[in-house]
C-alpha cells in the first residue's frame, strides 16, 4: 500500500504540474485513444473555407505535380488552400516500412506537388523507422478533419508511435502531432522528427543559419551528430514550375534540431536520452505555398511563427530592371537573396533568410524577420549582380528599382537534313575571360550542383539547364550573359555535329542556325539504338519535366527507350502525345527498383544493406495503383524482386538488367549488388549457397522462383563519363569466364540534361525488327540473346562465319566457328575520335590495333566514317584452337593502363602520376584531386623513404577516372563538348566460340593466378 | 498493485520473527572493520534497484563511482560506427556515488545512495547524453535472526526519480523488498543469498510501464587475509512477462581494509545470459565503516 500511496502522491504532483504533456495515445490504449489536436495557438481565417477528408476512389482526385504518386485507396485531406495525400496503411514507399505518411502535398488546384515523401523517424537507423498499423478518421468537428495513424518503431512493437494529421479550413497547411513512447527495456536516444525525402536534383532544403541557406555540410553515419543544428524553420524550395515551397515550423518546440542535404532533411525535437517509460511529443505546422525558390515557404513560416512566438516580420519589395525585350525571365535570370549581416562580410557569416524569384514584370517581394540588418543580393546567371545594405525595422520596405547587367539574347534554330529538328545545344566559353565571368552554380551549393559556364537555367530542371538548351521543333530563345561562346549542337552519334562561334553582346540578339546532317550509313541494318536506363520527374531524384525528358529523346534520336523511373512505373504518355512523338521513339514501359530499407542478408557483414538497383521491362502501368503498379521492392534479395515482377507484367520476353554493378551509392545504400556483397573477383563463385557472400550471389532466396543471378543483362557502360567502366567490365568478364553468360548493355542513366546526356552511351540492338513494325517481344529477345553493342559514338561491327558459312555477330549463343577470319569494322561520325581497337579473348587483351585507323580531317564534316576494316585470323588471338573461348572487341580512345591495387580483381587505379606504371604512388590518399608528394608520406614522418612503401594490396586505391581530355581547340574536343567528362568508347557483346568439340560452351575459368 | 502487495508481504515479516531471536552470538556480532562484506552490490537497473544487500547492519559512508557500458568490443571491435550501423546502440552510464548506512541498533539500519553526478551517454546513429543528478535510493533492513552460523534480514529499498532533466513526461519509481541470508561455516568463508521482489512504476499521465519481477542471488566470500576478501556471486533478475531470464550474471568483488575503518573495494558484474545487453558494470568505492551507533 505504501507504494500505491507514494505513486498516487507523485501522480498528483505530476498532474498539477503545468509542464506535463497531454499523453494522448501514450497511455497504451491504442484502440480507443485520440491524439490531441496540435498547435492550438494557430488561427487562420477566410471566407468560404471548407475541409474535406475522403478515401481516394478515382485518380482524378489525386493532386498533380512532378512528384505526384497518390493512388486509389490513399486518403485525401484537403481544404480551400491545400491538398494532402496520406498513404493507405498498406501502401509503403521509399524508406518507410508502411503507409500512413504523406506522399503528395500541393496547393489547391495548382497540381504542384514537389515532394516525393514525408515520414516520421526517431533517428537514422532502420530500427528508427516508424511502421503504422492502423488508421482512423475524425470528422465530427466543424471545419476540422483529422487522420490518426498508430503504430510502432520498426523492430519493437512496444515503442508506440501515434500521429494526428489535422486540417482546418483556411489554413495553408496541416497540423501534425506525433507521440512516441519508449516502452522498451532500455533508455534510448531519440529525436522525434519529420523526415523530408527531397530525393536530390529536385526540391532543395533551405534553412537560416550562418553560411547556410541551401548550403549544408556533408556528413556520414559517423559524423552526422557533428552537423546537427537548430533552426527556426525548414523550407523546401522547388526550382521547376509548377512548384510548391514547403515550410515546417515547430509548435511545441521553438527550434528544430536536425540535419539537411540535397537528398533528405530530418528535423524535430532535440536529441535526448529518453528513459524507459517516457514519451516524446512533437507538434508542428507543415505548410505549402505555390511558387518556386524559398520565398513562398519562408513567408508562410514567418507568418506561422508570428502567431506562435510573436516574432514580427516585414515585407521587403522592389523591382529588377530587366531587358525590355526579355522573354518571361527564368529563375536564373534574376533572383534576390536577403541575408542578415553587412556587405563585405564573408558568406560564411551571413545568414540567408530568403531567396525570392523575380516576377515577369521584374517585381519581387519577400518577408524577413523585423529589426535586422540585411544584405540584399541580386543574383543573375548565378553571379552577384547587385549587393546593397538594407536595414529594416518594423515597417515594410521597398528598395526601389535595381539595375542588373543586361544580357544578350540568342535565338537557336536547329535543322537536320534541312528540316527543323530537335537538338541538344551546348554553350561553352570561348575564352578564359568568359569562362571566369560566367562559371557559377545554381543556388551556390557546391555539393548539390555542378559548375556551369554559363548558367543558362537551374541545373536540374527543364531546358535550359546548366549550359544546355533543347531546341523543341528546332527552335528556342535564351538569355545569355555577354561573352564569347562556342556552341555545339548534337542530334546523337549518327549525325554530324554543328558548331558556331557566337559573341553575345548585352542588349543585342544573335540568331544562330545549327545545321546537322544525318549519317544513316553508320547504323548497321536492322539495328535500333536504345537507352535502357532513363529517368524523369516520376523518379524521386529528379524534377526534370516530362516534356523536356521526351524532347531529349527526340533530340538525341534514340529509337527505343526503356522508361525506368525509380520505384514507380511511368510511360510519359501525356508528353509523348503533346510532342506528337508518334513512331519517332518506341517506349518500353519499365521500372528501376531502388532499395531504400536496409536489411541483413549478407553473412560477411554485421550491418544491414540494400541489394542495389535493377531495371525491368516491359511492365504494366496502372495509373490507379500505388507506385503506378510497381511492386513493393524493399526487404527482398534480387531473386525475390524478379519473382515479384512477374505479377507486374514481366513476361517470358521481358528483360531484367543489373544496373551499375560496382558502385558504392549514397545515403548508405549501395547501387550495385556485387559491390554490396563485397565479392572478390579473384575467387570463383560457388555453385550453390555455401554460407558466404558469394553464395548469396548465386542462391535462390526464400520465397523466390528465381536465383539472385537470374537476370539477363548487365550494364557495362553507365553514364556519360564512363567513370566506372573498368569495374563494370571486370565484373562482366568475371561472369563470362565462369560460364555465367549475361549480355552487356550501355545506358546513360540520365536524370537531367546536365548529369548524363541521354543516349550517351546507348545500346545498338540488332533486333530483326524496325520502328515501323516494332515488335517488343522480338526486340527484347534480341536483347536477352546479347545481339548488341554498346557505344557513345564509335560503331563496332564484328562478324565470324560459323562452320556452316553463316556470318555470326555478337550473341550469347555458342557456335562452332569456321576457318575464316574475324572481321572487324569500325565506323564513327567525324566528330568521334577513334584511336584504338582492342580485341579481348577470355577477358585478356589479345590484340591492340592502333595502326591503319583513319581520322577524318573535318570533325564537322560528313566524310571519313569508316575508320578501320580488318580481318584477324583466329590463331592470332586465341590461346588455343581446341578450347572454348569468348571474344569481345572494343574501339575508341586509347585507354591508359589501370591496376587492381587492393587485390579484389577490380581495376581501381589509373596512372595518375604519368610515370607509365600503376602502383601505390598513383593513389590520391588525401582526396585533394592531385597525386603528389603529399600522398606519398604514408607513415607521416615527414620524409619520403622506403618506410612509406605499403604492404602489397594495402596501399589504398584510386582514382581511376580518365583525365587529360582534349581542351578547347585540341583535336577531339568537339566530342568532349557534347559528352561532358567522357571519352569515345564502344564494345561488342561476345562471340561465344565452341571449339572443343563438345556441345555447348565450356567456360575457360578465371585467369591463372587469380584464384 | 502487484508490487505493493509483495512489498507489504515482505515487510510483514518484520512482525513475524520474534524479537528475541538475535540474543545469542551470530555472524553479525563479529567486529566491524574497514573491509566491506556481503554480496556484490553492482546492478543494472537504476541506482541499486534489484541488487544485493548485506545481511548485517552497519554504519558506513562510501564515496565511489559506477560505470556501466554496452560497448560490444568482442563482436565489433572498437569500430563504433559498425556497431551502431549493425543496430547495436552503445550505452555508457557513469556516476559518482555517495552512499551510506546508519545502524540505528544492532538489528536495524537505514541506508541510502545518491548519484552525484551522473552521465548517461547513448550512441545510436544519433548521440545524446544527460549530465546531472542521478536517481536516489533509500531503504531499511532489519536483522531478524543472528545465531550460530546463520543470520537473516528483511530489507527494502525505494528508488526515486531525482535525475532532474532526464525525465520528460514520466518519472520512474522503483521498489524492491526481500530476505537476505548469511551462513558462516568457517571464520574465513561465508555464503550469502537473497531473494527479493522488484517492481517499477512510471509516474506519468501516460502508460505507467509497470513491471514486477524477482531477484535472486547466491554467493560466497572468501577471506584471503584478515584485511582482504574476494566475493563471487551469481545473480538472476527476471521480470514477469519479459521472458524467462532477464539477466543471469556473474559478479565479483575485491574488498580490502586499508587502515582501521577505512576500506576500498572494486566490484564488477558481467551478464552471462538474458535480454539485457550490458557488457559490463563496474563499481569502485572508498568507504569508512563502523559498528552500530546503538541509538536505542
Amino acid at each position: 500500500m505504501r507504494g500505491v500511496f507514494i505513486a498516487a502522491a507523485l501522480w498528483g504532483v505530476v498532474a498539477a504540474s503545468s509542464g506535463c504533456t497531454d499523453p494522448g495515445c501514450m497511455n497504451g490504449e491504442v484502440d480507443t485513444c485520440e491524439v490531441p489536436s496540435p498547435c492550438q495557438p494557430l488561427s487562420f481565417s477566410c471566407e468560404d473555407g471548407f475541409v474535406d477528408l475522403r478515401i481516394i476512389r478515382d485518380r482524378s482526385e489525386v493532386p498533380g505535380g512532378l512528384d505526384s504518386l497518390g493512388a486509389v485507396g490513399d486518403v485525401l485531406l484537403a481544404n480551400d488552400q491545400v491538398e494532402v495525400v496520406i498513404e493507405a496503411i498498406g501502401n509503403a514507399n521509399y524508406f518507410a516500412p508502411s503507409g500512413g505518411f504523406i506522399t503528395d502535398f500541393a496547393t489547391r488546384g495548382d497540381d504542384n506537388d514537389s515532394i516525393p515523401h514525408i515520414e516520421h523517424v526517431t533517428g537514422l537507423l532502420p530500427d528508427d523507422a516508424v511502421l503504422y498499423t492502423s488508421m482512423r478518421f475524425f470528422t465530427d468537428e466543424d471545419n476540422v478533419r483529422a487522420v490518426q495513424v498508430i503504430g510502432h518503431l520498426m523492430e519493437d512493437p512496444r515503442q508506440i508511435v501515434a500521429t494526428r494529421y489535422e486540417i482546418r479550413s483556411c489554413e495553408p497547411g496541416i497540423r501534425v502531432r506525433t507521440e512516441m513512447l519508449n516502452d522498451s527495456d532500455e533508455d534510448v536516444v531519440w529525436s522525434n522528427q519529420e523526415a523530408f525525402y527531397w530525393g536530390d536534383r529536385a526540391t532543395s532544403p533551405f534553412t537560416p543559419g550562418p553560411g547556410t541557406g541551401y548550403t549544408h555540410p556533408p556528413f556520414g553515419l559517423g559524423t552526422v551528430n557533428a552537423v546537427m543544428r537548430n533552426v527556426p524553420w525548414v523550407v523546401g524550395a522547388a526550382s521547376v514550375e509548377p512548384g510548391a515551397s514547403y515550410a515546417l515550423v515547430g509548435c511545441n518546440v521553438d527550434s528544430l534540431e536536425g540535419f539537411h542535404a540535397a537528398q533528405v532533411s530530418l528535423a524535430g525535437t532535440g536529441r535526448a536520452v529518453v528513459a524507459r517509460g517516457d514519451y516524446v511529443v512533437f507538434e508542428r505546422f507543415l505548410g505549402a505555398a505555390a511558387g518556386t525558390l524559398a520565398q513562398p515557404g519562408v513567408d508562410l513560416a514567418l507568418a506561422v511563427r508570428e502567431q506562435l512566438y510573436d516574432e514580427a516580420f516585414v515585407t521587403v519589395s522592389g523591382t529588377i530592371d530587366l531587358d525590355e525585350w526579355a522573354v518571361a525571365p527564368r529563375l536564373n535570370r534574376a533572383s534576390v537573396y536577403l541575408l542578415e549581416g553587412q556587405p563585405g562580410q564573408p558568406d560564411g557569416l551571413l545568414v540567408p533568410w530568403t531567396h525570392v524569384a523575380v516576377a515577369g514584370d521584374g517585381t519581387f517581394a519577400a518577408r524577413v524577420p523585423a529589426d535586422k540588418a540585411y544584405v540584399l543580393r541580386v543574383v543573375s546567371f548565378g553571379k552577384t549582380a547587385v549587393e546593397q545594405a538594407l536595414s529594416v525595422g518594423t515597417a515594410d520596405f521597398d528598395v526601389g528599382t535595381l539595375e542588373v547587367p543586361a544580357s544578350g539574347r540568342v535565338i537557336l534554330r536547329s535543322t537536320l537534313d534541312g528540316i527543323p529538328h530537335e537538338a541538344q545545344v551546348f554553350f561553352t566559353p570561348a575564352d578564359v575571360d568568359t569562362a571566369t565571368r560566367t562559371a557559377a552554380r545554381w543556388n551556390g551549393h557546391p555539393l548539390a550542383n555542378a559548375e556551369c559556364a554559363p548558367l543558362l537555367g537551374p541545373t536540374w530542371g527543364g531546358s535550359p539547364a546548366c549550359n544546355q538548351v533543347l531546341t523543341f521543333e528546332g527552335y528556342d530563345e535564351v538569355h545569355v550573359p555577354p561573352g564569347r561562346y562556342e556552341l555545339f549542337a548534337t542530334a546523337g552519334p549518327f549525325a554530324t555535329l554543328a558548331h558556331a562561334d557566337v559573341t553575345v553582346v548585352a542588349g543585342e540578339v544573335e540568331d544562330v542556325t545549327l545545321s546537322l546532317t544525318s549519317l544513316p550509313d553508320l547504323l548497321p541494318a536492322l539495328t535500333l539504338s536504345a537507352d535502357f536506363h532513363v529517368h524523369g520527374a516520376k523518379s524521386f531524384d529528379t524534377n526534370m519535366p516530362d516534356l523536356t525528358r521526351v524532347g531529349s529523346f527526340l533530340a538525341q534520336r534514340i529509337d527505343v527507350i526503356a522508361a525506368t523511373d525509380h520505384d514507380a512505373i511511368w510511360d510519359y504518355r501525356q508528353a509523348m502525345d503533346e510532342l506528337n512523338v508518334g513512331d519517332r521513339v518506341k517506349l518500353l514501359v519499365g521500372l528501376e527498383t531502388t532499395g531504400h530499407a536496409l536489411f541483413n542478408y549478407n553473412p560477411a557483414v554485421s550491418y544491414p544493406q540494400v541489394v542495389g538497383h535493377y531495371n525491368f521491362w516491359p511492365l504494366r502501368i496502372d495509373l490507379d495503383a500505388p507506385r503506378r503498379g510497381a511492386p513493393y521492392d524493399e526487404y527482398a534479395e534480387p531473386g525475390l524482386l524478379f519473382t515479384r515482377m512477374l505479377g507486374a507484367g514481366l513476361d517470358d520476353d521481358g528483360v531484367i538488367q543489373m544496373n551499375h554493378p560496382w558502385t558504392a551509392g549514397s545515403v548508405g545504400r549501395d547501387f550495385g549488388f556485387p559491390y554490396a556483397l563485397g565479392l572478390n573477383l579473384l575467387d570463383p563463385l560457388p555453385l550453390f549457397d555455401d554460407g558466404t557472400a558469394a553464395g548469396v550471389f548465386v542462391r535462390v532466396p526464400p520465397g523466390a522462383t528465381f536465383s539472385n543471378v537470374d537476370y539477363h543483362t548487365q550494364e557495362v557502360m553507365n553514364g556519360t563519363d564512363n567513370g566506372s567502366f573498368f569495374a563494370y567490365r571486370a565484373f562482366w568478364f568475371y561472369l563470362l569466364n565462369q560460364g555465367i553468360l549475361r549480355a552487356g548493355t550501355a545506358n546513360s542513366d540520365s536524370h537531367t540534361l546536365r548529369d548524363n546526356v541521354v543516349g550517351t552511351p546507348r545500346t545498338l540492338v540488332t533486333a530483326g525488327t524496325t520502328k515501323a513494325d516494332f515488335s517488343p517481344s522480338i526486340f527484347n529477345r534480341a536483347v536477352r540473346e546479347g545481339r548488341m553493342t554498346g557505344t557513345n559514338g564509335p560503331v563496332v561491327s564484328i562478324s565470324l562465319a560459323d562452320n556452316q558459312g553463316l556470318g555470326r555477330g555478337p550473341s550469347l549463343e555458342p557456335f562452332v566457328p569456321g576457318s575464316g577470319p574475324l572481321t572487324v569494322r569500325v565506323q564513327a561520325a567525324p566528330w568521334v575520335p577513334v584511336d584504338e581497337v582492342r580485341v579481348f579473348v577470355n577477358g585478356a587483351l589479345a590484340m591492340r590495333i592502333t595502326d591503319g585507323i583513319t581520322a577524318p580531317g573535318d570533325p564537322y564534316g560528313t566524310t571519313g566514317l569508316l575508320r578501320l576494316e580488318r580481318e584477324i585470323a583466329l590463331d592470332d588471338i586465341l590461346p588455343r584452337l581446341d578450347e572454348d573461348a569468348w571474344v569481345v572487341v572494343e574501339a575508341g580512345r586509347a585507354l591508359p593502363p589501370v591496376a587492381d591495387l587492393d587485390c579484389d580483381g577490380v581495376p581501381d587505379t589509373i596512372d595518375n602520376n604519368g610515370d607509365g606504371v600503376v602502383d601505390w604512388t598513383d593513389v590520391d590518399r588525401n582526396d585533394d584531386g592531385r597525386v603528389d608528394d603529399d600522398d606519398l608520406d604514408i607513415n607521416g614522418d615527414g620524409t619520403l623513404d622506403d618506410g612509406d612503401t605499403p604492404e602489397s594490396c594495402a596501399g589504398g586505391t584510386g582514382p581511376i577516372a580518365v583525365r587529360d581530355l582534349p581542351l578547347r581547340g585540341e583535336p577531339g574536343h568537339p566530342f568532349v563538348a557534347v559528352t561532358p567528362g567522357g571519352y569515345p568508347l564502344a564494345f561488342t557483346n561476345p562471340l561465344i566460340l565452341d571449339l572443343d568439340g563438345d556441345p555447348g560452351f565450356s567456360a575457360p575459368g578465371l585467369p591463372e593466378g587469380d584464384n | 498493485m502487484r508490487t505493493s502487495f509483495v512489498a507489504s508481504a515482505l515487510f510483514g515479516l518484520l512482525f513475524v520473527f520474534p524479537s528475541s531471536t538475535a540474543r545469542a552470538a551470530g555472524p553479525c556480532d563479529r567486529a566491524v572493520t574497514g573491509m566491506t562484506t556481503g554480496p556484490v552490490t553492482v546492478g543494472l537497473l537504476r541506482n541499486d534497484l534489484g541488487t544485493g544487500r548485506a545481511t548485517c547492519p552497519r554504519t558506513e559512508a562510501k564515496l565511489g563511482g559506477h560505470l556501466q557500458a554496452t560497448l560490444e568490443a568482442e563482436k565489433y571491435g572498437l569500430d563504433v560506427t559498425i556497431q551502431v550501423a549493425s543496430g547495436s546502440p552503445i550505452y555508457i552510464v557513469g556516476a559518482g556515488r555517495v552512499e551510506g548506512s546508519l545502524a540505528l541498533s544492532k538489528r536495524w539500519e537505514v541506508f541510502g545512495a545518491a548519484e552525484v553526478p551522473q552521465i548517461r551517454y547513448l550512441i545510436s546513429g544519433y548521440q545524446a547524453y544527460h549530465l546531472g543528478l542521478g536517481d536516489t535510493s533509500v531503504g531499511s533492513s532489519f536483522l531478524v535472526y543472528n545465531r550460530g552460523a546463520f543470520a537473516a534480514s528483511v530489507t527494502g529499498r525505494l528508488t526515486l526519480p531525482t535525475a532532474v532533466g532526464l525525465y520528460q513526461n514520466a518519472w520512474p519509481v522503483g521498489v524492491d523488498s526481500g530476505l537476505t541470508g548469511l551462513f558462516e561455516p568457517f571464520s574465513f568463508f561465508r555464503l550469502h543469498g537473497q531473494v527479493s521482489g522488484v517492481g517499477s512504476y512510471s509516474v506519468s499521465l501516460g502508460d505507467p510501464a509497470a513491471r514486477v519481477g524477482l531477484f535472486g542471488l547466491v554467493g560466497g566470500e572468501l577471506l584471503l587475509f584478515d584485511w582482504v576478501n574476494l566475493t563471487a556471486d551469481v545473480q538472476n533478475l527476471s521480470f514477469y512477462g519479459e521472458g524467462p531470464v532477464d539477466h543471469l550474471s556473474a559478479a565479483f568483488g575485491l574488498r580490502s581494509r586499508i587502515w582501521g575503518g577505512l576500506g576500498v573495494e572494486a566490484q564488477t558484474l558481467v551478464p552471462l545470459a538474458g535480454t539485457d545487453r550490458n557488457l559490463l558494470g563496474v563499481r569502485v568505492a572508498l568507504s569508512y565503516r563502523t559498528g552500530a551507533l546503538t541509538l536505542w
